[in-house]
């Protein structure tokens, strides 16, 4: 009896699991604080540039570019030190910081880092994103590995 | 006492021994696939350490099996019987620790409000989400483990193993977890950053709940309890009927029962030994569970009534 009732719960629950896979593509993953959506509705990001570099380098031109054709929003930069924009970054002050990270960065567990856009030995160029945004983030890793192949 | 193993378990038992060498391999292929998906999901995490823990119940059984065969020695007279309950007190422990540690680290991220990433992956060129690999690999680790269980039950029952046991009842029920699991990944895709936590949560429980019914039953059967049903604490009917049998043989005497691994040790104190006495005839139950009945012994009466 109750393997029955088990085996008719799995079913049911293998068929939404079917139907929210089918449905959901689009709306999986979403941000929890929104972040994609805010973007594309006040046509805005807001972008922390670690000022190690003057003039930056190409490679961050090129994500922002291609971040801004894929929601129709402007980038917002400022330049700072990591420290200063990465925190802000954490606390939803900040939607991308761009700057060069070590490939084990400590950093990496704050926030999300997404795979080298310019690799220079251990140091490469990424862009960091607030941990669980993780549509955001998903856009960001699918731009920053176009611009990665395209320096190739 | 009657040799190791009775010749009536024989064939269970051995259909036993491979089946738990099938749940190894079929553990391992998903502790492979949930750690290649797990990412830093706290719910994959948990859900990869019970699907580690639950091999112990396999490799207890294996290894108590193994020692159950060996003839008493000089330094063991009375046999291996009880390394299988030794094992599994230790095998009770872990789970509880470990699940205790887990449902304190689900509840620490979760007063942290910590939002898990999961980012995408490149395979063959496409980009596909991580929660979706996560999904799939959670899906395969809820059917192999209730098929195996079912079929584990049964025998469990027959060989009077509570290891056996243990295990069949975790692997029955493992597909809750895998389902838990699921929806902390899809609640985290729908943008609830806490359904990972909350997900760990449920799976650390299940595996700390796992754990302290085992320890009661090992510590039952170390502290030489009274048998007990299997998977339970209650007195079981067999060894009660078998008290009462013993009582109205030996009028005036008192009698005790243990539990000894899958048997039964009987003691009568304040009658004087017939000498041979065929076990199999003072069985109450089902013939066919007559082998339980392991040991008669006899002993001055003590001055401590226990048979109250």
């Amino acid at each position: 009896m109750a393997g029955q009732r088990s085996a008719a719960v799995m079913n049911r629950f293998f068929l939404l699991a079917t139907a929210l896979l089918v449905a959901g593509c689009d709306a999986i993953p979403s941000d929890p604080d929104g972040t994609l959506d805010r973007v594309r509705g006040e046509r805005l990001f807001r972008v922390g540039l670690i000022a190690s570099h003057t003039p930056p380098p190409d490679g961050a031109g090129n994500l922002l570019q291609r971040l801004s054709r894929a929601t129709g929003a402007k980038a917002a930069v400022e330049r700072g030190p990591a420290e200063a924009l990465l925190t802000r970054l954490e606390e939803g002050d900040l939607d991308l910081v761009l700057g060069e990270f070590a490939e084990q960065s400590p950093w990496a567990a704050q926030v999300t880092l997404s795979d080298p856009i310019l690799a220079n030995g251990p140091i490469v160029l990424a862009a960091a994103a607030r941990n669980g945004e993780n549509a955001w983030i998903a856009l960001i890793h699918r731009e920053a590995r176009a611009v990665a192949s395209a320096a190739e | 006492m009657r040799r190791a193993i009775p010749a009536e378990i024989e064939a269970d038992l051995r259909r036993a021994v491979r089946l738990e060498w099938w749940t190894i391999a079929w553990m391992i292929s998903i502790i492979t696939l949930i750690g290649l998906a797990m990412g830093s999901s706290q719910a994959m995490k948990t859900a990869w350490v019970e699907d580690v823990l639950s091999l112990i119940p396999s490799l207890v059984f294996l290894l108590a099996v193994h020692f159950e065969r060996k003839a008493p020695t000089e330094r063991f007279p009375y046999g291996y019987h009880r390394v299988n309950s030794l094992a599994f007190l230790v095998a009770a422990v872990a789970l509880s620790v470990m699940g205790t540690v887990l449902l304190v680290e689900s509840g620490l991220s979760l007063i942290r409000a910590e939002h898990v990433t999961i980012p995408p992956v490149q395979i063959l060129g496409k980009d596909i989400w991580l929660g979706w690999l996560m999904v799939a690999a959670l899906a395969y680790s809820t059917v192999p483990p209730v098929i195996l269980g079912r079929m584990k039950l049964p025998l469990a029952r027959r060989l009077q193993d509570e290891v056996l046991h243990t295990d069949a009842l975790m692997q029955k029920a493992d597909w809750m977890t895998g389902l838990a699991g699921i929806a902390g990944i899809i609640g985290i895709g729908l943008g609830y950053w806490w359904a990972d936590a909350v997900a760990a949560g449920i799976i650390s429980f299940s595996i700390l709940h796992d754990g302290i019914t085992a320890l009661r039953i090992a510590v039952a059967e170390l502290a030489d309890g009274a048998p007990r049903e299997l998977g339970s604490t209650r007195l079981e009917e067999e060894g009660e009927a078998l008290k009462a049998r013993l009582l109205e043989l030996y009028p005036g005497a008192q009698v005790r029962l243990r539990d000894s691994g899958r048997f039964i040790m009987a003691q009568v104190c304040g009658a004087s030994s017939p000498g041979a006495v065929d076990l199999d005839s003072l069985w109450p139950g089902k013939p066919e569970r007559s082998w339980r009945f392991a040991q008669l012994s006899f002993a001055p009466r003590e001055t401590e009534d226990f048979s109250a």
